[in-house]
Formats: C-alpha cells, structure tokens, sequence
C-alpha cells in the first residue's frame, strides 16, 4: 500500500519519472540540491497532509480530534565507532506530546517525543565518573489509511508513510575537546498499523500493533575524524549553510531503521482514552564511523477528545 | 481470536526487539584486538605522519610482536606507550586507571626561560588585578599581563575589564610562557580585542580519510576587532617551549597584528586538536586529527619562533630580575612609531 500513496504525493506535485531521475541526480551535487530535495521530500509529506480527507464521501464517517500527553522510561543503547567503540547503555525519562486526526477511513498523527538520560559502557565498575549525557529529542508525521479488515472484521489495518526527524546529542564525562557528539536524521518511511478491539461489543479496549520502516534518510553527523559535521569547517559559513552542506541522502544500503508499537487503550466514560505502549526503535548508519542505535520504552498517554 | 491476535502481536514485538546482537562489539576485549584498535585508528586519523616522516607501518612490525593476550595489564600498558611516543607528539597520550603515558619532548631538553617564583615576587607582588585567568600590573607605564593557562574558558567581559584598565598607558606586555594550553577560543576572544581590521590569522585542515595525506580544503580562521575597545598600541607576548597548544595557537593569531611583537624563546607547538577515543578494555587515549597552518601556509606543529630571541640568564635571575620581562617593557618604552 505504501507505493501507491508514496506515488499519489508525487503525481500531486506533477514530477514526471524523468524529472524524477534528475532529481535522483541532484542528490549527488551541492548543497542546494540537497536542500531542494529535502524541500521535496517534505512537500510530499505535507502533501499526504493536504489530501487527508476521507476518500469514500458517501460512508458515514467518525471523526475525532486527539490531542496526546505521556511520559516513561526508556533504555537507550548506543555504540558510534566515532566515539568509542564500547556499547553504552542507560536509562532515559521521557515524555511525548501529539496531536491525532482519525475517522474509519483515516489516522493522522504529529508526535513529538523526548528522552534524556545518561548512558555508561559496562566495562567500568565505577559508573559514576564515566558516561555521557544523553539526549534525544523526535518530530514525526504519519499519515495512514484504512486498507483492510482481519480477523473476522474485528481488526482493521491501515497503511501509510511517515516523516519523521530525530536529533541526537551526547557529551562525554572523559572527553575533552571531542566531547559532544551530534547527529541529525529525517527520514520518511512506510508505516502501517493493525488494531483490535479486545471487548467488541462495548469497544472500550484496544490492541495496537504499529511498524514503521524508512527507506530513505536525510543525516547529518561528524566527519571521518573530526568532531563537526563537513560542511561546518569553514568557520566563516552561516549554522544554516552549513547545515545543509553536511546533509548526506542515504537510502537503505547505507541505513537502516524500524520502529515499532505495541499499545494498548482504554476508553474511558467521557470518552478521553489512556494508552499505555511498548516502542521499540533501531538506527543502523554505515558511514566510515558505524553509528547503531536502540531504545526500548515503556509510557503511558492520555488522550483527549478536543 | 483474541488470543491468536494477541499472541502474534506480543511476538512481533519480541521478535523485531531483539538488536543487541547486531549492536554490540563483535571484537573480544583481548590485548591483540586492542593493540590493532589503536594502531589501526591512529594510521587512519592521526594527522602529522607526513609531516613527522613517521613510518607507522615499521612501527607497528616492532611493536606487534611483543603482544599477547598472556602478558600482564602493566606490559600491555607500557608497550602501547612506547608505541604512542613514537609520535613524538606532546597530544599524544594513553590513560589507564594505574597511569597516564606522555611525551615531553617538546619542553624538556631546552632552556626553561621562566622563574615564576621570581615573577610572584618582583613582579606581581601582593597589589596585582586578579581578572579571571589574568594577573595584571602597571610597570614603567606598561600593562603587564600573566596568563598562566587557557583551561579555563576566557570571558568577554574579564578581557575587557583588561583592556579598558591599561588603554591608557604605552603598552602592554602578554606573558604566555608556560601556558600549555586548554581552550581553543580563548586565543581568539582575547586577539579580537587587539585587531585593528579582520584579518587571516590561520588556516585549519582536517583529517578526512583512513590515508595519511587525506585532508580537508584549507579552512581559513579569520579574526575580527570586538569588545568596547581595541588595543593597538605595541603588544610584546613573551614565549617560551612550554607555550603549548591552544597557547600556541594563540601567540599564531597575534602574529598576523602588525603593532604585536613576540619575544622569549621559540613557543612548544602543538598546532594540532588532539580528540579522545577508547579501547575495548575501557582506557582512554587522545591524538590531533588537524593541522595548523600560518597565513603563509606554515606548519606550526613544531613551534614558532619569536620576532626577538631573549633568553633568562642565571645572573639576572639571581638578582631578582626577568630578562625577557625587562626586554619587553624597554622594547614598549622606548619604541618610536613608525621604526
């Protein structure tokens, strides 16, 4: 299902498939390019946004407006070959925040989520004196339409894309002049979700799966040896120039990331709902220094009914 | 049903959670992968194996043989040393939780040409200004100002207070000598308060490949006039071997000041950012992974040398006198514009 609203995006913005090598080319060249096709690949992701209104007219559709708050606990493992080559791990609190259109026929979602912590290889007996400080922080939009039922037509599943953009920063107890350590990812992906009502007949408890797996990613992180991202060396250049001279495309050869959810929710009698959910999410980047990244929570959300 | 969609569900996720396998070290902590760890990241990003004419390849033929994993923590420790100071390099350091290798080289076999002793004495005395990392006082109507290192970050507003203090008088006299460094701005916050133009003050190249002459395009270091008031008045900044580091970095930038003289003896170097990194068994160990270059496009990984050579000498010393000091306040005093 992911294709054909992948290629619904782009026939909305009229790019034919030649244009859409030259394109592929541009991801190649400069900066500019680069900032173009990020343009783009947002574009199309607004555009999903743009067109999300139900596309059968005739049904009697639901809709609701959520607005979401949580927080939890999550594990954090990192190991980034540009810092040690130890695997560090640690507890993170989080907290997230969102906003969730749906109807029968649609689930659009704005999240943003935060985690801080501290992270320690578990070679050192004595954790207090090294380790790094650990923060995370994400802006995702996904977008999913209904696809199909299952389960005798008690579950539903829904497909779609995602946008979603994640900034990472760590700062070592030990380092000096090397550290912080930063990097910068946006990727879009296809996503899908299967849901099943645990009561059918009073619907006030739900079982929710969600997948979501990039197959393309904007990233900026440090260069080979050197604690700044390329296009950051030229002392005289703009934050924003910079920024986007170091952006480097990637497509799943060189990355590699899923996520995924298991929630489940309770409706409650003023028909504000609580979630709590299990998130899972992994990031795999082959660049000369290998960066492989999971988290494990747990959080509970309210949600309510705007 | 609900059990089967349950049951698949929780599945999936236990499945798809499994990562530890792909993430964790496929290397063991032993002393032969730890040896290879490091001397196979310093071939690739150690930065002045070129410029030293080091041959790390030969290095490692020396040094590979004496490693096994039968050998005790301590002879593992002290053969990784003797390989890091092959380098030469005073950045170049390895530390366990029983000692710290390092590489004074740079320092040790030249004159010392600093009695800081004799500076506290018959200098600074008990009445100096204390601002920040400076120490301050008027002699002959010349600002002389000690900087004992850069460890601690310099503020706007403590260069200030320096520069407003001694506007006035006929110059000032920056000692830098045995200052080894620490923060890298530093330089440049307290150079931008003697610019009188923007100027290029150096070139930075960075290492960008696993070969030993990979490097960056040349970035260039621009410095610019900043804080309420610019000193242009004659400058003397006095070195020595033990100015290190980012201290030499920032005796490189008031080079490019044509009102700022150095004096002392030639600085230690030190022109590259040295950036930790860790081995499977947990030490920590740092090397530069950069160049400084001058304006001309100088290498001053090895020091600079100063505009005027003045050396401490024993007689003066034991009579309560700093030869380098004393130099630079007549060379402020008796300076005529235009010479």
């Amino acid at each position: 299902m992911g294709f054909p609203v992948i290629f619904y995006g782009l026939t909305s913005l009229k790019i034919k498939p030649e244009q859409y090598l030259i394109l592929k080319q541009l991801m190649k060249q400069h900066f500019v390019n680069k900032l173009i096709l990020l343009i783009v690949l947002i574009s199309v992701s607004f555009k999903f946004y743009g067109n999300s209104q139900p596309l059968h007219t005739t049904e009697k559709i639901t809709k609701d407006n959520q607005l979401i708050i949580g927080a939890g606990w999550a594990s954090l493992g990192i190991r980034d070959i540009g810092i040690s080559p130890l695997y560090y791990s640690g507890s993170h609190l989080s907290g997230n925040a969102g906003y969730m259109k749906s109807s029968d026929n649609f689930l659009s979602t704005i999240n943003i989520r935060i985690l801080y912590g501290t992270v320690h290889p578990d070679i050192y007996p004595d954790l207090t004196n090294v380790g790094m400080k650990s923060l995370k922080a994400g802006v995702s939009y996904s977008y999913m339409r209904f696809a199909s039922i299952f389960a005798g037509g008690e579950g539903k599943l829904f497909f779609g894309g995602t946008l979603d953009s994640n900034f990472g920063h760590y700062k070592h107890n030990k380092y000096t002049n090397s550290a912080i350590n930063q990097y910068f990812l946006t990727t879009l992906g296809f996503s899908g979700q299967a849901s099943y009502p645990l009561d059918r007949d009073q619907n006030n408890f739900l079982l929710a799966f969600n997948l979501h797996m990039p197959f393309v990613a904007a990233i900026v992180r440090n260069g080979y040896a050197y604690i700044k991202p390329s296009g950051f060396l030229n002392h005289e250049t703009g934050n924003v120039e910079s920024f986007f001279k170091s952006i480097d495309f990637q497509s799943l050869n060189n990355f590699f990331s899923l996520e995924s959810i298991l929630s489940l929710e309770y409706r409650l009698k003023n028909d504000n709902t609580w979630r709590i959910g299990y998130r899972w999410e992994y990031f795999g980047h082959n660049n000369s220094n290998v960066l492989k990244s999971a988290t494990h929570g747990i959080y509970i959300q309210t949600i309510l009914n705007l | 049903m609900f059990k089967t969609v349950f049951i698949l569900f929780v599945l999936l996720q236990l499945l798809l959670s499994c990562e530890k396998a792909f993430i964790e070290n496929d290397m063991a902590n032993t002393h032969e992968n730890n040896f290879e760890l490091l001397w196979t990241t310093i071939d690739g990003k150690y930065s002045f194996f070129e410029y030293k004419n080091i041959n790390w390849d030969s290095i490692y033929h020396v040094y590979k043989p004496k490693i096994n994993n039968g050998i005790s923590e301590r002879q593992f420790f002290d053969i990784l040393a003797s390989m890091l100071f092959e380098l030469r390099d005073g950045h170049v350091n390895l530390y366990s939780d029983f000692d710290s290798s390092r590489n004074w080289d740079w320092h040790t076999s030249y004159p010392v040409n600093f009695n800081l002793t004799l500076l506290n004495f018959y200098y600074l005395g008990l009445e100096y200004l204390s601002t920040g990392p400076f120490m301050s006082t008027v002699r002959d109507s010349v600002g002389y100002v000690y900087i004992a290192s850069f460890a601690e970050q310099v503020s706007d507003q403590d260069i200030d207070v320096i520069i407003e203090k001694y506007s006035g008088l006929k110059g000032i006299v920056i000692d830098v000598r045995n200052n080894s460094g620490g923060r890298n701005n530093n330089g440049k916050i307290i150079a931008s308060r003697f610019a009188d133009k923007k100027r290029l003050v150096s070139w930075y190249r960075y290492k960008t490949g696993p070969g030993h002459g990979d490097f960056s395009e040349p970035q260039p270091n621009y410095v610019r006039p900043e804080g309420k008031i610019q000193f242009t008045k004659p400058v003397v900044v006095l070195t020595n071997r033990r100015t290190y580091s980012a201290t030499n970095d920032f005796v490189l930038i008031m080079t490019a000041f044509p009102h700022v003289t150095i004096m002392g003896d030639k600085t230690g170097g030190g022109g590259g950012t040295p950036y930790d990194h860790e081995l499977l068994n947990g030490w920590r160990y740092r090397f530069p992974r950069t160049q400084t270059l001058a304006p001309n496009g100088f290498n001053v990984e090895n020091g600079i040398d100063p505009n005027i050579n003045v050396n401490l000498t024993r007689n003066d010393e034991e009579r309560g006198i700093d030869t380098i000091v004393e130099a630079a306040i007549k060379f402020i005093t008796e300076f005529t514009p235009g010479r």
